[in-house]
């Protein structure tokens, strides 16, 4: 009989906890509970029989933990234990129909971006467990509180076999994992996958489990798994608190949710589980049975963070190199830093989902999305949308993507359809599908709807649900073409009333080519929403859009009682008022507040102003117009005013050259800072504040030589927290004093193997390495690294810095300069590179 | 054995600002507001939670317990003690996810984010000492006395938070540099009942840096 018949129409039991009834034979503390298979098969073998005797229809065969890491130095290999395992399942199954699960429980280390071990490393390892277990019906992922895991941990069993797969992770009585996973992105994420069943396992008892079985209940339409603990332990005895008649009778409870198979975790015993037999047999009887009826809306998800697309929401355009010299430049040189600013200034302007697009002449485009989307989940969560042409870069990101991805795009040639839909499927992410063809955009709107319906045919047939469809009809220039705008908002109404799908619109390229574009923009913005979009992509980082939006929201009764209308006028300047301020700023009158000057910073001395005319450039005049910048920027520096510091800085870019601001205005200023610091008169905080606004005006100098074609850096330093210390607060405040100087920092990251750090610092000839270390049991790691650097031949000076160093033990391991803070790693920079 | 949670309504920042070098406090109203805004965010995301185990403690052994402690400055702390806690707490993924997002704000805002964990773990674990003595009945007993200080071993952090069964419970990992995730969480021990010879107030004694530390020299200490 094939398993998914078999709780396709009725429940499905499973058995109970396996290490407790293993430790109550006598399983000695700190064994490793999988070596038992071999050593003493007639225990496993007995506690299974226990289990089928009391009804489970699915035994657990006893491999949660055969894994090959934490197997390493058992003195036994995964292939050996899961082998024994599944056979002792099989000998204690025999005659009685029951079914074998292979057990896979999470491996015991922290995935990326928390831990160090990798998507792909947790990947293989599954792989190696998946591939021995497949003599079992089943396999059966539980336990997992890292969502990035179990997604890894369903690849691998997809596709190393061919057996049905479920899977359960761990939740806390918040509702979420320890790791922050809601019950809605494991639903979403795991159900995508196409996973077979899912749902809930130990950590909690039935009563607290109930609430979030409900809540699973919402989000999926597959069957529900529910395995808890006897209760919660006594802290005193450890003992579990429910007994099996109360276990049974709240588990009935959970039938009504839709739970289907059932069974029990930590303190439970094959009591448990005839009660829970009983139980489902009357309920059979009383006809409880139940499907879930979940959610239809669409909704994007990261572990901690769903965006249900139940009304108009914002996909922020700007992590995109098309058009921008400053972001392919940051691409080429794998600045990371630069392309999450990116993301996180439309975060903080209001984006609720961020589209990531890498693509650039003599870019590798897939390594870089892995690595882009990598960046960006270790600190957002807001949903992405993978935007690429090339199938490759699409299979990549969703790949490693942790949750429910949007992709943007295919379009209804017959190569795309061939080529995306099958990944859309298998990672189960949504897509948006434009409505061009082989034979380009038709200019009608009933020809681009009949395009959105042939997309839609198709895309159902690869078994994509509906409501992970949407639809772009794309948006034309109106300059060019003048009737395509009401055309595209034509067909966006019928998709939308017709089809029943979301739609998309890039909203900014209707006004190319026309005067004051943002006029057109939002009025078109405006006009789109009415007519039916759902997910418009554009820059949230401009007021008047957003401001439009918003307007759009409470006008459509969307936002009730435009409380959200009200909330945002309180935190954001008007539409009229920005736009006053920018005309002002632009006709060079912007009224200032008078300066109030800094403590510690001489007074401009008018009488040594030279009696020359406005606009001077002899050096005389040159030297007080720089006199008066440096105490401008000091003061914006010392309140940490950066908006003000970019500004002024754009007004220097203007009457003179970037070197000579770096040199006259910024550097001075900083050292004015940095003596301070060095006296005591202001502290860490303040100096770094300092450098935060220090850093927004080198951001301003960095963007105009992009656009001008020049650089600027002083030279290259190499920064690295090393191998085994995930430490690097301190190395980043050295990274931006360092930048703020004008050297250029590549920066490697934490936890870095010296062979990284000296193969870099040869590849890119450096000419001084920084190393960082916080823990006494990581200084081991730097002074091999310094050791590695120094048998590599490689010419370089090497500066070091951390909590536990000392200039005296800084020497002992060969390194040429004790940091002892910040500043005097960027005196250090003067002296090696001047 | 059992697993606690923590609700941290408000921290008063005091311990934050002396380790960010702020004895005197926050005079710029700029960096106040700032100060508060991160102690806010902090707050929000802050999902602390300890398990603690009691053991019998004779000949300077834990009884029944995988893990022991080894060195003179730790036998000394715990002597005459009758039973030893064996105490693990964290602030949970999510403040490590807010100090690593901070740093787009700002290295301002993730240097105060920082401070103000570090602070909060120690209420955390105050409060967990707290429920802990509650539990137990109130017997004298000594500081927490935490792996890494003295000569006491970094490199027991492994056993210690096995014996806790840390992992599963509070969710706490350690890496092979004995490295814990979440990273603002603390392992300790802490000594009572009998006839207790180990200090019951912190002391900079068994610190390493006894006297030369930067709080030292401006005449205060790290702790409270």
């Amino acid at each position: 009989m094939d398993i998914k018949n078999l709780f396709e129409n009725e429940y499905l039991l499973l058995d109970g906890a396996m290490g407790t009834m293993l430790q109550k034979k006598g399983m000695p503390l700190g064994a490793i509970p999988e070596t038992l298979n071999v050593t003493n098969p007639d225990w496993v073998i007995d506690v299974h029989r226990q289990y089928i005797r009391e009804g489970s229809r699915v035994i657990y065969a006893n491999t949660f933990g055969a894994n090959s890491l934490k197997l390493a130095g058992s003195g036994y290999s995964v292939p050996e234990l899961v082998g024994a395992a599944i056979q002792n399942a099989r000998r204690a199954a025999e005659g009685s129909g029951a079914f074998v699960a292979l057990d896979i429980g999470p491996i015991g280390q922290l995935l990326e971006p928390t831990g160090a071990l990798t998507f792909e490393e947790a990947y293989e390892v599954f792989s190696k467990t998946v591939e021995a277990g497949r003599g079992a019906d089943l396999i059966v992922i539980e336990t997992m509180t890292d969502l990035y895991e179990a997604k890894a941990a369903v690849l691998a069993a997809k596709e190393h076999s061919d057996l049905p797969v479920f899977v359960t992770m761990t939740f806390e009585e918040n509702r979420r994992t320890f790791t922050g996973c809601s019950v809605s992105a494991m639903c979403l994420t795991l159900e995508g996958l196409g996973v077979d069943a899912l749902g809930v396992n130990c950590s909690l008892g039935p009563a607290e489990l109930l609430p979030i079985v409900e809540e699973i209940a919402r989000w999926t339409s597959l069957p529900i798994i529910v395995k808890p603990n006897a209760g919660l332990p006594d802290p005193e005895t450890n003992a579990y608190n429910v007994l099996p008649e109360e276990f049974a009778a709240v588990c009935k409870k959970m039938l009504s949710f839709g739970a289907r198979i059932l069974g029990g975790c930590c303190g439970t015993n094959p009591s448990y589980i005839g009660k829970l037999r009983e139980m489902l047999k009357e309920a059979s009887e009383e006809g409880l049975f139940q499907n879930a009826a979940p959610d239809s809306v669409l909704s994007l998800c990261t572990p901690l963070k769903t965006v249900r697309i139940s009304e108009p929401r914002v996909i922020g355009e700007r992590i995109n190199p098309t058009g921008k010299k400053r972001f392919r430049e940051a691409l080429a040189a794998e600045d990371m830093d630069y392309i999450l600013s990116q993301a996180f200034s439309q975060i903080e302007a209001g984006a609720d989902l961020l589209d990531v697009n890498v693509g650039a002449p003599g870019i590798d485009e897939a390594g870089m999305m892995v690595k882009t989307v990598k960046a960006l989940q270790s600190v957002t969560d807001l949903p992405l949308q993978i935007d690429s042409t090339k199938p490759e870069v699409l299979e990549a990101a969703l790949r490693v993507y942790n949750g429910k991805a949007l992709v943007n795009s295919v379009n209804g040639e017959e190569a795309s359809l061939r080529a995306i839909l099958p990944l859309i499927k298998k990672y189960g992410a949504a897509v948006v599908c434009l409505t061009l063809d082989e034979n380009g955009i038709p200019p009608k709107a009933e020809e681009r709807f009949a395009i959105a319906e042939k997309i839609m045919k198709r895309a159902l047939s690869f078994g994509i649900k509906k409501e992970n469809i949407l639809i772009d009809c794309l948006v034309l220039t109106v300059s060019a073409e003048q009737k395509a705008a009401m055309e595209t908002l034509k067909a966006v109404r019928m998709v939308k009333e017709k089809l029943g799908l979301k739609t998309v619109l890039g909203v900014s390229n209707i006004s190319f080519g026309l005067p004051n574009r943002l006029s057109i923009n939002t009025s078109f913005f405006t006009m789109a929403l009415y007519a039916g979009l759902d997910l418009p992509i554009m820059n949230p980082n401009v007021p008047s859009m957003m401001w439009a939006m918003k307007a759009y929201k409470a006008l459509a009764a969307i936002d009730e009682n435009s409380l959200g209308f009200i909330s945002w006028s309180r935190d954001h300047e008007p539409d009229d008022v920005i736009v006053k301020k920018l005309r002002a700023e632009l006709a060079g009158s912007v009224p200032k507040a008078p300066a109030a000057v800094p403590a510690g910073v001489p007074a401009l001395d008018i009488r040594k102003a030279p009696l020359h005319p406005a606009g001077c450039s002899c050096p005389e005049c040159a030297g007080l117009a720089d006199e008066k910048r440096v105490r401008e920027i000091l003061k914006a520096m010392e309140t940490g005013m950066k908006a003000e510091g970019r500004r002024l800085t754009a007004g220097y870019l203007k009457e003179c050259d970037s070197m000579s601001i770096i040199n006259k205005v910024l550097i001075p200023a900083l050292d004015t800072v940095g003596e301070k610091f060095e006296k005591g008169r202001i502290f860490l905080p303040q100096l770094i504040l300092a450098a935060d606004v220090a850093k927004e005006c080198f951001d301003e100098i960095k963007s105009s030589l992009s656009a001008g074609g020049t650089g600027a850096a002083k030279g290259k330093i190499l920064l690295a927290t090393v191998k085994g210390d995930i430490h690097d607060i301190g190395k980043n405040i050295v990274k931006v004093i360092l930048e703020n100087y004008g050297y250029e920092v590549l920066d490697l990251g934490r936890d870095v193997p010296p062979d990284t750090i000296v193969e870099a610092t040869l590849r890119e000839g450096i000419r001084l390495v920084g190393l960082s270390a916080l823990m006494t049991t990581t200084l081991g790691s730097m002074e091999e690294t310094i050791r590695r650097l120094r048998a590599a031949g490689a010419d370089c000076r090497i500066m070091v810095g951390g909590a536990v160093l000392t200039p005296d033990y800084a020497k002992k391991i060969g390194a040429d300069f004790y940091a002892k803070d910040a500043k005097q790693s960027a005196d250090i920079a003067k002296e090696v590179l001047g | 054995m059992n697993a606690y949670k923590v609700k941290l309504n408000s921290l008063d920042g005091r311990d934050a600002l002396r380790y960010l070098g702020l004895k005197e406090g926050l005079a710029d109203p700029a960096m106040a507001s700032l100060f508060e805004k991160c102690k806010a965010r902090l707050l929000a995301v802050i999902d602390a939670r300890y398990v603690y185990r009691v053991f019998p403690f004779a000949g300077g052994l834990l009884e029944g317990s995988a893990y022991q402690p080894r060195g003179g400055t730790i036998a000394r702390h715990l002597a005459g003690a009758e039973r030893v806690i064996l105490l693990a707490a964290t602030l949970g993924s999510g403040t490590d996810l807010l100090i690593r997002r901070s740093r787009f704000l700002g290295m301002t805002e993730t240097m105060m984010v920082d401070a103000l964990a570090s602070e909060a773990i120690e209420r955390v674990l105050d409060a967990a000492e707290a429920g802990i003595f509650s539990r137990l009945g109130p017997d004298p007993h000594t500081f927490r006395y935490s792996p890494g200080y003295g000569d006491l071993p970094l490199e027991g952090q492994k056993e210690l938070l096995e014996v806790l069964d840390a992992r599963k419970r509070i969710g706490l990992y350690v890496n092979e540099s004995m490295l814990m995730t979440p990273s603002k969480s603390v392992t300790c021990l802490i000594g009572t009942g009998g006839n207790l010879r180990g200090e019951a107030k912190k002391t900079c004694r068994d610190c390493s840096l006894d006297g030369k530390c930067s709080f030292r020299q401006n005449g205060g200490t790290c702790y409270r």
